[in-house]
């Protein structure tokens, strides 16, 4: 079998001149996760990845949700029981959530199916909740203002999604009076 | 002088409408609420014109000068999507800050990969034709087409 081809008089090794063809099937296969409800689907189980091997969806619909408060780099701040950073979001109006569709997944909202406890230092009587976007579960609040989760927190104690611009509006992560740090 | 078969342009192509569709999809999710000029959602929208420029550049005319095009661009967004997805560079001059610790935002890591196949075939086919011009009195032989049998 030739294994050697002439261009321009230059030996070319035919695996070469394949290549393209291989670069364009990884656009084939990205196409393909599309089709099998990858990338641009907007179900909440995409920011699974976050926290390791325990999904973000099922965290954030844990049954007995609590608020707890967490020291960091920017003071003192509200975090789930895990450790995950809690966030607001200044588009939201009074406490209903404005987030929705491809939002909800890199914020996936901070919900609850029962009775949310306080940590310590977290006031039971800035803790409610509502029903928002986020698929017909409560939605846990804090000070009138929904709670998320930012899906770029990999670990307890990142506040990757501190004061970023998105969907129309700022997040911040939250301290224990209810109000935001920073901005 | 057509560099690589018209087919590679056209499916290199369809890689950057697919990083254009999703670029220029995503930008409104990126304004700040503040406004600006230069801000995360305008590059958004300079990366999906871009992306839409060079596709149709290189279905039209997939000459050396549209490869390089080609290969510019690609590379460019996908080193950008790499570094701000581990590194936290912060805000540069008035660059704004695109640190973004995750690929799981919709499309994201689609378009990574329409733009590393981009990268991959856009550098492959000026490699191999990297000899064009340095003969231009050799006797032509075959061309880049002709030799994919």
């Amino acid at each position: 079998m030739q294994r050697f081809t002439r261009v321009r008089g230059v030996a070319t090794p035919k695996i070469l001149l394949s290549l393209p063809a291989a670069g364009f099937a990884m656009v084939v296969a990205a196409c393909g996760a599309i089709a099998s409800g990858g990338y641009l689907g907007t179900s909440s189980s995409a920011a699974g990845g976050a926290y390791g091997s325990t999904t973000m969806s099922s965290a954030a619909a844990s049954p007995a949700a609590s608020v707890v408060v967490a020291t960091t780099s920017l003071g003192q701040i509200l975090t789930d029981a895990r450790g995950r950073t809690l966030y607001l979001f200044t588009k939201d109006s009074g406490n209903s959530s404005s987030c929705t569709g491809a939002c909800l997944t890199v914020w996936p909202a901070f919900t609850a199916t029962g009775v949310v406890q306080a940590g310590g230092g977290v006031s039971q009587g800035l803790l409610g909740a509502t029903a928002g976007s986020s698929g017909g579960q409560v939605q846990v609040t804090y000070n009138g203002h929904p709670l998320y989760y930012y899906v770029g927190d990999n670990k307890p104690g990142d506040t990757n999604g501190q004061n970023l611009d998105q969907y129309g509006g700022s997040w911040y992560v939250i301290d224990p009076a209810g109000t935001q740090v920073g901005g | 002088m057509i560099v690589g078969p018209r087919a590679l342009g056209i499916l290199v192509a369809a890689a950057f409408v697919i990083d254009g569709v999703v670029h220029g999809t995503s930008a409104s999710a990126y304004d700040p609420a503040h406004g600006g000029f230069i801000t995360e959602g305008n590059l958004f929208r300079a990366e999906a014109l871009a992306a839409a420029v060079v596709a149709i550049l290189l279905v039209l005319t997939p000459n050396r000068l549209t490869w390089t095009l080609a290969l510019a661009v690609s590379a460019t967004a996908l080193s950008a999507v790499i570094l701000y997805r581990y590194v936290n560079v912060g805000a540069i001059g008035p660059l704004p800050d695109l640190y973004e610790p995750t690929w799981q935002v919709p499309g994201k890591l689609l378009s990574a990969y329409a733009e590393a196949s981009a990268v991959l075939v856009s550098g492959v086919v000026l490699v191999v034709n990297r000899g064009r011009r340095r003969a231009p009195s050799e006797p032509r032989t075959t061309t880049f087409q002709e030799n994919q049998t």
